[in-house]
């Protein structure tokens, strides 16, 4: 049983090529629905298989990370925020 | 009385709701559009007007919520554009060539320079990938607000991350030989 699920897997994984894996990936967004989200799934399991695939989704997951940072600081104009609640 | 009342706490409640709403959502909202219109007065108006429009709903007792906002600002600037949004970003990916920043590079780049490059991007990556770094959005809430396929998501934002990783780099590559001293310059040259 556990024999013939390890094929299946490793089966399905192989239907998956890497640059799908990498495309699928690169909008993985780690704490959203994506987590349990079936399409992921397979994709977040080959990782284990591969570690040049794992270095690739860790360095990405490191440029997001930057980024989020760097567009954190656009800066916000709070006197439109208070225009908007002094109106209600 | 009690009817008068009644109707006062009815449209207190109405109010904090709304505060809150804005509390909760302006500076989302507020980054979105800028990233949206480019500018600071076009997303003071389309976001002015989108609470305005909120705070009407939310007193006929309709849901309002953040993903409301950013499909309300996302509509309102689309119906200004519609000739812009028709372009899907192929346009970008074409030209892209194959150099990638660094993640050591890329932690050094300010917040005025990236946006710069993000704004010289289509609308096409230009919205997904505004929505994937500055909202943290998961694909398919992407799909929602822009009324797409959640495949067409995924496909903007891969080739929209490569393409900004490219461009960052191309940037980062001009920045730095104009910061080379003249000498320098002439040296090579000569």
């Amino acid at each position: 049983m556990r024999h013939s699920t390890a094929k299946a897997l490793k089966s399905a994984l192989a239907a998956v090529d890497k640059p799908e894996i990498k495309r699928l990936l690169q909008s993985f967004r780690e704490g959203t629905q994506d987590t349990n989200d079936p399409l992921f799934s397979k994709a977040l399991a080959s990782l284990a298989a591969d570690p040049e695939l794992a270095a690739w989704f860790r360095a990405e997951q490191e440029f997001d990370a930057v980024m989020v940072k760097t567009f954190s600081t656009v800066p916000v104009d709070t006197l439109v925020k208070e225009r908007i609640l002094q109106g209600s | 009385m009690s009817i008068s009342g009644s109707n006062e706490n009815g449209k207190h409640d109405r109010l904090t709701r709304f505060d809150n709403l804005v509390e909760q959502n302006f500076a989302t909202a507020y980054r979105f559009a800028f990233c949206l219109s480019l500018a600071h007065d076009r997303a003071t108006r389309i976001v002015e007007a989108t609470f305005d429009e909120a705070k009407a709903l939310q007193e006929t007792e309709a849901k309002v919520d953040k993903t409301w906002i950013l499909q309300e600002l996302h509509r309102k600037w689309r119906a200004c554009h519609p000739a812009k949004y028709d372009t899907d970003g192929s346009e970008d990916y074409a030209a892209a060539g194959g150099i990638s920043i660094r993640i050591e590079d890329v932690a050094q780049m300010d917040c005025a320079g990236v946006l710069k490059i993000l704004h010289g991007m289509s609308p096409a990556h230009r919205l997904v990938l505004s929505l994937f770094y500055f909202e943290q959005l998961g694909h398919d809430e992407i799909a929602r607000i822009l009324e797409l396929p959640a495949e067409t998501v995924i496909s903007r934002l891969a080739q929209a991350k490569v393409l900004l990783r490219q461009t960052l780099e191309r940037g980062r590559r001009d920045a730095s030989l104009h910061s080379e001293s003249p000498e320098i310059s002439a040296g090579r040259s000569g």
